[in-house]
């Protein structure tokens, strides 16, 4: 058997405590492409579970462990994506329901296939799949270039980043929309922007762009996640379709 | 005779006139209100008129002759009547459209008259065919025609503020989440656009620029400039309406069909929503549905998806009033709308 040369263990070792001291752990999810957002839209009746963010200060308790009470705009997304359903009802509830989110960690306990508009900051659920590294891209502000990121979770690369302040401005936006399967096997769609514009840039790209009339475009996303920017063109503040062009995808 | 007498009443009327003392005594005018019993019918179906005549201080006035006529489309004549105003001012006539009636608006003119009085007149306009939820949600959302859909967001920036009509101020965005659930279940790609969009709207009165299409808005008119139009303008067959202890849902000829302590609304955990669907004048069909408050407002968006859209044949009206009730129905008093708490409807009519 052959010894490991000294100068290889020391870098091995560098490497195992950078991973783990960053936090970073391998993804044990599995990618879907979001075409298989396609099932989600013919799901039978109480088979999809739609998550919002609380947003009421006094359940703030009841929110994981870094996460924050969401404003009510980021809202404003969830009701287009409910919309597309084709078989009613489907499951609606609080990221703070102790029926379908463990508070402690963040965990979903619905059984179903999840849907979520909004981001880590204020959803204990895509916070704690973010954390765990679960979802195939994260959320990251880097204080040193005062940018908002999505990342890659198999190697923490950056994808796509915007100045803090372009975001704030409320003209322009990166938003993500993915799919994967967590450990349990449930099938999770997520989207979201940096700000409350992109989130819901993000629903109206996955039923007009995305999935598109009667679904006719959904076949077409076999990757994992999408990113968009969002630019506002036309300087009304508002995100139109027209203002929305892809920037990235992966697996 | 002097010259000057004979110029002297001539003088005087000249001074009068400039002083703007009327010559002969005013009579007190009358006022009148005119509704139709539904915003919409079918061919073959009755027509009923009412309304109310008073004076100038609003007092009743009874034995007014109320002289009716009511015109088709094309501007042809289809009904004349009259009939004697009650005791308490109140009046209302009947008539039968004809099974074969054409489509399109009609208008019905009401003149008030009686001795001693200034005629009043006044007008409303009805239109055939009946429309009601069940016959239009399908066509006329779920499956229109590709930009056919106009989907009116209520603006949210302060800085916008200005651009909203008098008496109209800044949404909050959980008005957008109840608009998504209807632009969500349209097929194809619609249009949308914000209440101070002046491409969509006009930006003085809140009157939406588009024709012959569907619109959607889902607020209410406290913010919505297109709501606020519609219910300012009589459109709407209800309007919103608060005092000093509570919210009220009122049909447009005043009459009170739902209320909520303002307290109560207030804490978020009750509320009352409205779906309603009529014609404006410019051949739209027009779609509303808000709360008292944005729980009211998310649970018309949730319960137009969930309830009414699977089954529209049912809903076979152009209104309907329905009550959320956080805890009840087996739901969890979670501040959160879910479809188990939402009863009714409280009222409906077209």
């Amino acid at each position: 058997m052959r010894k490991v040369e000294p100068m290889k263990k020391v870098l091995v070792l560098v490497v195992v405590v950078v991973v783990v001291f960053s936090g970073f752990r391998p993804s044990c999810a599995t990618p879907i492409g979001l075409s298989s957002f396609a099932l989600v839209v013919n799901a039978s009746s109480a088979n999809v579970g739609f998550l919002y963010p609380d947003w009421d200060p006094s359940r703030a308790y009841l929110k994981a462990p870094g996460v924050i009470v969401a404003q009510l705009s980021d809202w404003s997304a969830t009701g287009i994506v409910y919309g597309m359903e084709r078989n009613m009802p489907q499951q609606q509830g609080l990221d703070t329901s102790l029926s379908m989110v463990d508070t402690s960690t963040g965990a979903p306990l619905v059984a179903s296939t999840i849907v979520i508009f909004s981001g880590p900051v204020v959803h204990s659920v895509v916070h704690y799949y973010e954390q765990n590294r679960i979802t195939p891209s994260y959320f990251f502000f880097d204080q040193f270039t005062g940018t908002f990121q999505f990342r890659r979770a198999s190697d923490g690369s950056i994808v796509a980043a915007m100045v803090v302040s372009d975001v704030r401005g409320g003209r322009a936006d990166l938003f993500i929309v993915e799919a994967f399967l967590d450990a349990s096997g449930r099938t999770v769609f997520i989207g979201y922007g940096f700000g409350w514009k992109g989130t819901f840039a993000a629903a109206k790209t996955l039923k007009d762009i995305i999935y598109g009339p009667n679904g006719q475009n959904i076949g077409l996303y076999t990757k994992s996640w999408y990113i968009y920017s969002w630019i506002d063109r036309n300087n009304d503040g508002f995100p139109d379709t027209d203002e929305i062009a892809p920037v990235s995808s992966g697996n | 005779m002097r010259k000057g007498s004979k110029l002297r009443p001539l003088i005087a009327i000249l001074c009068l006139l400039i002083a703007g003392v009327p010559l002969s005594v005013a009579l007190p005018q009358l006022s009148l209100t005119v509704y139709t019993s539904a915003s919409s019918y079918n061919g073959g179906d009755v027509v009923t008129v009412y309304g109310r005549v008073t004076d100038t201080l609003s007092a009743p006035v009874g034995g007014a002759q109320v002289s009716l006529q009511v015109t088709a489309p094309g501007g042809g004549t289809i009904h004349v009547a009259f009939v004697y105003s009650a005791p308490d001012g109140s009046y209302l006539l009947q008539f039968g459209l004809q099974a074969t009636a054409p489509s399109g608006y009609y208008t019905a003119y009401a003149t008030a008259s009686k001795s001693g009085y200034s005629s009043s007149s006044n007008s409303t306009i009805f239109v055939v065919p009946r429309i009601t939820l069940a016959n239009w949600l399908q066509n006329g959302l779920v499956f229109a025609a590709p930009l056919s859909v106009v989907f009116y967001y209520p603006d949210w920036d302060p800085s916008r503020g200005t651009l909203k009509p008098p008496g109209v101020t800044v949404a909050q965005l959980t008005d957008w989440t109840a608009t998504g659930f209807p632009y969500g279940a349209s097929t194809f790609t619609q249009v949308d656009a914000l209440d101070t969009d002046s491409v969509y709207v006009d930006l003085a009165s809140g009157a939406p620029k588009v024709s012959g299409s569907s619109i959607i808005a889902m607020s209410g008119p406290a913010v919505h400039a297109i709501v606020h139009y519609y219910e300012q303008t009589e459109t709407a067959p209800l309007r919103f309406g608060y005092d000093s202890t509570n919210f009220y849902f009122f049909k447009k000829d005043g009459t009170q069909k739902a209320s909520l302590p303002l307290g109560v609304a207030g804490s978020l955990h009750q509320d009352v929503f409205i779906l309603e669907l009529f014609n404006d004048m410019n051949g739209n069909k027009v779609l509303i549905g808000y709360g008292f408050t944005w729980k009211g407002t998310f649970a018309a968006g949730v319960y137009l998806k969930s309830r009414v859209l699977p089954n529209a044949g049912a809903y076979v009206h152009a209104w309907y009033i329905f009550s959320w009730v956080d805890g009840s129905g087996g739901g969890a008093y979670d501040g959160f709308v879910d479809l188990v708490e939402v009863s009714g409807p409280l009222a409906l009519g077209d």
